[in-house]
């Protein structure tokens, strides 16, 4: 009789704690799997996010409007300017597929990772076969306005609404934010041509700007590009034709048949943004850079210039510096955003006979 | 022989306790096993999770540096000292450097938000907010920027390419919870 008493017990003891053991043991492989699932399905999202190659068919989906700002790259100001504009994101692939619709409020995962679209907000019971959501927040990262072809901050917030008795899953470690730009940059006509519009003759190739002005004029003419879009690595490079000792000296900056001017024109603001502008000063060959009709640098005393050097203007997605003989002598502190033209501008005839010669333009994606 | 077969009458019964006991122990050692394996999963799912967070790391700095508001703003920072002077003054001229650590501010309106902090001490938690404390448990991730001109051998160094470039570092207390590998997160960015 005793040893059954003690049998019995010790068995009831064992079965007690290994049931304690499993129980506890199973809801945690509970939780462990659906975190994992969820893992999973975060990788998924996460995946397609990172991927640059699905951007163009993102910012341009009518259900992603609030990124036209982003697309809108050829039209004014207004229209590029993504002050406020956030929203949920929704993705899609490379093949332009919905692949999660975000907009979709009851669009969840199941507790395999897979997508279902009976989630349910809380505080109303969840449905425990779609209890997880991802809130996909994309909010542009602006200092002022306007905020043009900003970076794109991407926030994913997980949220579990399910079977109560799974308790309190903890998903904020799966939380994320990551940063996008570059994300979108319309077509590139190419080749990039350049075109008189004003007193100028343009031959090619290479390309040759020359004033068809004779004498002391007040404007020597103008030839211009077609658009291009500043969110590619773009380089101009070209030489400019001002023979010092035709010049005779005396003249000034102020003379304008002394002068010729390359600048990267800003079509949404009708000006001058970058300004190359090159000059005899007492006959001393200089040049002088302004920013929007400020000047912002001068040639450094301890680099000449000639008929021969080779200027470069290049725009690595909005950032311009400007290079001598592939020495890049300065930086603009404002970044270009808005498409603009180059538009050159060649001394007179009887100063430059050659004018902007050697001219080529290129560009690479970024 | 009267006395063995007594003794045996009086164990009978507790033949059956060893029994149980093994038993006892198979069950428990099989539940341990499960228990280690839902642990090792968990791990490898934390080891996917924490991978993916320094790709996004790694992606969003890269953004930065890319976007010209966000690298101007990092540049004339007083954070990033005789980075951005050279590059706009005739009269400063640029030198090679040292590399030097280069703290990345995003141009958000909020001059204190540093994305990439490189003060001492500073870094990321498992879940790349910033955090102070680095190298420990609780802040383990520290990405190193530092920059460079890429000057030629002779001078002047006029404005020059620049380098941004990055390597991830992971405390050695983390990496004893969880060993992650973190070399293919380097990071390397000339600006033209």
């Amino acid at each position: 009789m005793l040893e059954a008493i003690i049998g019995v017990t010790i068995v009831g003891i064992v079965m007690s704690s290994v049931m304690t053991l499993l129980v506890s043991m199973m809801n945690n492989q509970k939780k462990s799997e659906v975190a994992g699932d969820y893992a999973v399905a975060r990788n998924q999202v996460l995946n397609q996010i990172i991927d640059y190659r699905g951007w163009a068919n993102i910012v341009n989906a009518t259900n992603n409007s609030f990124l036209s700002c982003i697309v809108n790259l050829g039209s004014t100001t207004d229209d590029r300017d993504c002050t406020g504009h956030t929203g949920a994101l929704n993705i899609y692939n490379l093949k332009n597929q919905l692949v999660f619709n975000f907009s979709d409020a009851q669009l969840g995962f199941d507790l395999k990772g897979g997508l279902c679209n009976t989630y349910q907000d809380p505080p109303a019971p969840g449905d425990p076969r779609c209890p997880l959501r991802l809130n996909l927040q994309v909010a542009p990262i602006c200092a002022g306005v306007p905020c043009e072809n900003p970076p794109l901050r991407v926030t994913g917030q997980f949220i579990y609404n399910g079977d109560p008795q799974m308790g309190v899953i903890n998903l904020s470690n799966m939380n994320f934010e990551i940063v996008k730009s570059n994300v979108w940059c319309p077509t590139q006509t190419t080749p990039i041509t350049v075109t008189n519009s004003s007193n100028t003759t343009v031959a090619f190739p290479p390309y040759q700007v020359t004033s068809t002005e004779t004498g002391k004029v007040t404007s020597s003419g103008i030839a211009a590009t077609q658009t291009i879009y500043p969110c590619r690595f773009f380089q101009v490079q070209f030489k400019d034709d001002i023979p010092t000792g035709a010049l005779g000296g005396g003249l000034t900056i102020a003379d304008a048949e002394n002068r010729s001017v390359v600048c990267l024109y800003d079509l949404a603001n009708n000006q001058c943004a970058y300004e190359f502008r090159r000059y005899q000063n007492a006959g001393v060959d200089t040049y002088d850079m302004y920013s929007r009709g400020v000047k912002v640098y001068s040639r450094p005393s301890w680099m000449s210039i000639t008929s021969l050097s080779l200027f470069q203007f290049t725009v690595n997605n909005g950032l311009v510096s400007f290079c001598v003989d592939n020495q890049c002598v300065h930086y603009f502190e404002e970044p270009l955003m808005a498409p603009f033209v180059v538009r050159f501008t060649p001394g007179g005839q009887d100063y430059s006979p050659v004018g902007f010669n050697t001219i080529n333009m290129s560009f690479t994606d970024l | 022989m009267s006395n063995v077969s007594e003794k045996l009458q009086e164990t009978r019964g507790f033949i059956v306790i060893p029994l149980i006991i093994v038993v006892a122990l198979l069950i428990l050692s099989s539940t341990l096993y499960y228990a280690n394996y839902y642990t090792y999963r968990r791990i490898d799912n934390s080891r996917m999770t924490y991978h993916q967070n320094l790709t996004v790391l790694q992606q969003s700095v890269k953004a930065l540096l890319m976007s010209p508001r966000a690298f101007v703003k990092s540049a004339k920072s007083a954070l990033n000292p005789n980075f951005w002077d050279c590059l706009t003054n005739t009269d400063i001229p640029c030198t090679k450097v040292t590399p030097a650590p280069f703290t990345l501010i995003p141009d958000d309106g909020d001059d204190t938000h540093l994305y990439v902090d490189m003060a001492a001490g500073k870094g990321f938690t498992a879940e790349l907010k910033a955090c102070s404390g680095f190298p420990s448990l609780s802040c383990p991730f520290r990405y190193n920027l530092v920059w460079e001109r890429e000057c030629p051998t002779l001078m002047p160094c006029a404005v020059p390419g620049i380098v941004v470039s990055a390597t991830m570092q992971v405390s050695a207390q983390f990496l004893k919870v969880l060993p992650i590998k973190v070399d293919g997160y380097k990071l390397f960015y000339r600006v033209r």
